[in-house]
Order: structure tokens, then C-alpha cells, then sequence
């Protein structure tokens, strides 16, 4: 009792962790000594160049003597946090792109609070976005930017390209970007107007809660999860495959709130009218056409993309006008797509064979 | 000795997890197919309306408990959350005017800054390689 009283937080700790340690290693023939995880993600260098409420548009350092003359910016999604387009060092798009030499600019939308609630599709489109594109072109001295897109972020880069034919845009990638709601038959059917009460939901509560999110797209494939632990399981012994398996799982665990009145006109106009594909869908009192999209333009998708099927997204290279316009499709999934294995050897040099060429 | 390791490394569970990580993508789509119909969806629906009624109701009253006993409530971390973003967001604002000042200043100076990101020429030319069609 007298000894417990002298020892300090951390060394009850420190003793708690040695005596589940020992009792792993006890049970579980052949563990290799409990691995340290360094669990850090986002390790490239980077500087915020602009920042806005919760956005912020971030400047990679460069890795190249020389680069490409169009900067690259990244548009990240709303739904999920930008850090695993940069999981770890050797496992990170930005630093792939950053070594063949491209410059590298990220917009990270932040989480956002109550007082976000009002954000709107229009604001991300026609105020972030531009003002994020004169930023870059202002920071690097170039006339000319090249906007890479993910998931959600590639309907906010479409959506910006279409809406401003006349801007600095130099060229457009897409990856995995949804256009058709037909094709998304399962949150089709959960947000249709006759049982779900989208208003109630958002009036009450302001912003989606993360957990929603989450519980939204765990549904989509409910035993994927328990699949994924089971091959952590079978790998407990391989420790790269362990730090990557956290790493991901870290990722995928940490959702972020949705915008509330982003998320009603998406349930409405995207989700219930298909607005995009019937080009009805108005913002900041304009109609936009993604036939208005005349820059390069390169789209990727997965084959087993459950989160954004095929039938989502294939109509958007169909839809958009560029002469110059591509579509691939890679094996894998949603995520695997830009940050797996199938990224690094498969999708990374495909896309730096076509953005280099058309970046000088 | 062989006989001892193999014994040792016998996992009866193994096959069945082989089993379902490989049939797992099935059950899913199985699964799907009835969380994507329209009674699903209905009781969903439901669901949601009651469970955010019922969870303003025990918000409100387990707030006042937590008051008593002086504890914080979620809505309490919340805001303390929120607050936390707004000191980040602004310290995000500050860095952004700091770089700005260190950058005119150096061009007044007519030098680099010490810790100003290298500006690498923009002059690198693609690979020779034709571009894949795909």
C-alpha cells in the first residue's frame, strides 16, 4: 500500500502495460516483443499557405530539384480526413507525386463545428475552391493549376470545373467520384423522402454526426469490418502488415462531421433528383453542366468500389465535354484505389504518366 | 520436435476465419439485399426519428445529474472541442500571416528567410515514354 502510494501516474502505467505485454507474450506462442507502433500519419513536410474558418490549403515542401510547371492541388473529400492520401512515409500519394516531381498543394476542410451548419455545396464550389486556385497560383507564380479530386472532393472539383470554364484549371483527375445516384441503390433507398425525415434530422442536430457517417458506410458491406480483424488476426505476426492494417484502420475509424445543409441539398438534389446527371442541379443560382468541362480530364474508379459503385460513377467521363478524355479502372476498392498496394504499383504511375505530360 | 511445433501451431478457428474472409463479400451482399429494402428502410427510418427524441430526452435530463455532481456533459466537451478548433483555426490564420510578413520581409531584405521552403525550378520535362492509351 505504502509502495502504491510512491508511485507516480506514469509508472503504474508504464507497469500496467509490461504486465499485458508479458501476459501476450505468455499466450501466444512465437510473438515477436511488443512492436511500438509508430502510428504517426501525415509525415510529409508541409506549410499552410491560406486558411479560412476550418479549411486550410496546405504547400508540400518539394522533393525534387526540379518540377513540373502546373501545381497540383488536391481536393479532399468532406467525409473523411485527408490524411490517408499521406498514411506514412513510403505509403503516401503526396509524397509519390512530390517525388516525380509535381507541386503539391492540398485542401484540408477541417472539421466542422456548430457554427458550420450552413455550409453549402455553393460555398465549397464557387468560394473555397477559387479562392483556393488564386492562392496556388498566387504561391507558385503559375497562370496554370491541375485539380486532382477524391470521392466527394472530385464532385467539389467537377463541379468548380464545369461551373468556371474560364479559369486557371489546366487539368482535371477524378478518382472514384460519384454522378448517378441510380447506381448508389442502397442510400437511395435509406434517404427516400417517404420514411426518412432528412429536414427533422438535420434542423435537430445541425451537422451529421461522425457516428452516423460511419455507421452509414459500415453498412453498405456490414461484414467487412469483422473480416478485416480476423486477417489481423491471421497476420498478428507480420509487423508491417500489423502498423499498416492500424494505420488504415486509424483512418477509417476517424470520421468527421458531415455539413448539414451540404448534406440536405446532397440528399435532395444529388441523391433523391439525380440533378447532376439530368444537369437540373443549380448553384449560386446557375445551372451547371459538366459538359461545360473542356481541360484534360482523367478518370479513375474501382472495380469492387462498394462505397461508390461503377454504375455511380461511370456516366461522369460521358458527361463531361473535354476532347481529351480518359477513364480507368483499376481492381480494388474505394480506398485500396489511393492508398493500398494496388495504389502504389497500379494507380500512382498510371496517373503520373498522364498528369506529366500535360503539366509542362 | 516437428510433431511438438505443429501441435503447437494447430489453430482449429483458422480455417473457419480463411472461410469467412473469403466468403465475407457474399454475406455482405446477402445482408445488403435486405438492409436495402423498403421495410428495412421504413423501420430505419423509424428508428432514427425515435432514437434522436428519446436522446434529446435523456440529453436534457442527464445533463441536470451531471450538473449536480459537477461533471461535464457531452455537450460541455463539445464546446470545449469547438473552442479548441477555433484556437487551432486561428493559430492556422496567424501562421499564414507570419509566413506572409517573413516573405516580404526577405524581399525587402533582397535574401531567403532561414526556413523558407526551396522553390525548385519549374523546368522538369516528362519521361520519353509514350503514354499509355488505356
Amino acid at each position: 500500500m505504502q509502495q502504491a502510494q510512491q508511485l507516480s501516474h506514469e509508472d503504474v502505467a508504464a507497469k500496467a502495460r509490461e504486465t499485458v505485454d508479458r501476459a501476450i507474450q505468455r499466450n501466444v506462442p512465437d510473438l515477436p516483443a511488443p512492436v511500438e507502433l509508430d502510428l504517426e500519419v501525415g509525415p510529409t513536410p508541409k506549410d499552410i499557405v491560406h486558411s479560412r474558418g476550418t479549411m486550410k490549403l496546405y504547400h508540400y515542401r518539394p522533393l525534387s530539384p526540379e518540377v513540373y510547371r502546373v501545381p497540383v492541388l488536391v481536393v479532399m473529400s468532406l467525409v473523411s480526413r485527408p490524411y490517408i492520401l499521406d498514411l506514412a512515409k513510403g505509403q503516401s500519394f503526396i509524397e509519390y507525386l512530390l517525388l516525380q516531381g509535381f507541386d503539391v498543394y492540398q485542401i484540408d476542410w477541417g472539421v466542422p463545428r456548430r457554427e458550420h451548419k450552413h455550409l453549402r455545396l455553393d460555398d465549397y464550389v464557387t468560394d473555397f475552391i477559387p479562392e483556393c486556385v488564386a492562392v496556388v497560383g498566387e504561391d507558385s507564380g503559375e497562370p496554370d493549376v491541375s485539380l486532382i479530386g477524391y470521392c466527394l472532393g472530385g464532385v467539389l472539383a467537377a463541379l468548380y470545373a464545369a461551373m468556371y470554364p474560364d479559369s486557371p484549371l489546366k487539368n482535371l483527375v477524378c478518382f472514384t467520384t460519384p454522378v448517378n445516384s441510380d447506381g448508389m441503390a442502397l442510400y437511395r433507398t435509406w434517404t427516400d423522402p417517404a420514411h426518412f425525415d432528412l429536414d427533422r434530422l438535420i434542423d435537430s442536430l445541425g451537422n451529421i454526426p461522425s457516428e452516423l457517417m460511419d455507421a452509414s458506410i459500415q453498412m453498405l458491406r456490414p461484414f467487412q469490418k469483422s473480416a478485416g480483424q480476423m486477417k489481423l488476426l491471421d497476420n498478428v505476426q507480420n509487423e508491417a502488415f500489423v502498423t499498416a492494417h492500424l494505420r488504415f484502420d486509424r483512418w477509417a475509424a476517424d470520421h468527421i462531421p458531415f455539413p448539414g445543409e451540404t448534406a440536405r441539398q446532397l440528399v435532395n438534389d444529388f441523391m433523391r433528383e439525380n440533378k447532376l446527371v439530368r444537369k437540373t442541379l443549380e448553384l449560386d443560382g446557375r445551372r451547371v453542366d459538366l459538359g461545360n468541362i473542356t481541360v484534360p480530364f482523367l478518370h479513375v474508379t474501382a472495380q469492387h468500389d462498394h462505397i461508390v459503385p461503377s454504375a455511380a460513377s461511370q456516366d461522369l467521363v460521358k458527361l463531361v465535354g473535354s476532347p481529351d478524355k480518359s477513364e480507368i479502372v483499376l481492381k480494388g476498392g474505394h480506398v485500396s484505389l489511393v492508398a493500398g498496394g494496388n495504389a502504389i504499383y497500379r494507380l500512382w504511375p498510371k496517373l503520373d504518366t498522364w498528369l506529366s505530360h500535360r503539366s509542362v | 520436435m516437428d510433431k511438438t511445433e505443429g501441435t503447437q501451431n494447430f489453430d482449429p478457428l483458422r480455417t473457419w476465419r480463411e472461410w469467412y474472409q473469403k466468403s465475407e463479400k457474399q454475406w455482405s451482399d446477402a445482408l445488403s439485399g435486405i438492409l436495402g429494402n423498403d421495410q428495412f428502410a421504413q423501420s430505419t427510418g423509424k428508428y432514427v426519428q425515435e432514437a434522436m427524441h428519446l436522446h434529446r430526452m435523456f440529453t436534457e435530463s442527464m445533463a441536470q445529474y451531471l450538473a449536480a455532481l459537477n461533471l461535464p456533459s457531452r455537450t460541455d466537451i463539445i464546446a470545449l472541442s469547438d473552442r479548441v478548433g477555433e484556437l487551432e483555426d486561428n493559430v492556422a490564420g496567424l501562421q499564414v500571416e507570419v509566413r506572409h510578413l517573413r516573405r516580404l520581409l526577405t524581399e525587402y531584405e533582397g535574401g531567403a528567410a532561414d526556413d523558407a521552403p526551396i522553390r525548385p525550378k519549374r523546368t522538369k520535362q516528362p519521361k520519353e515514354s509514350v503514354e499509355e492509351k488505356d
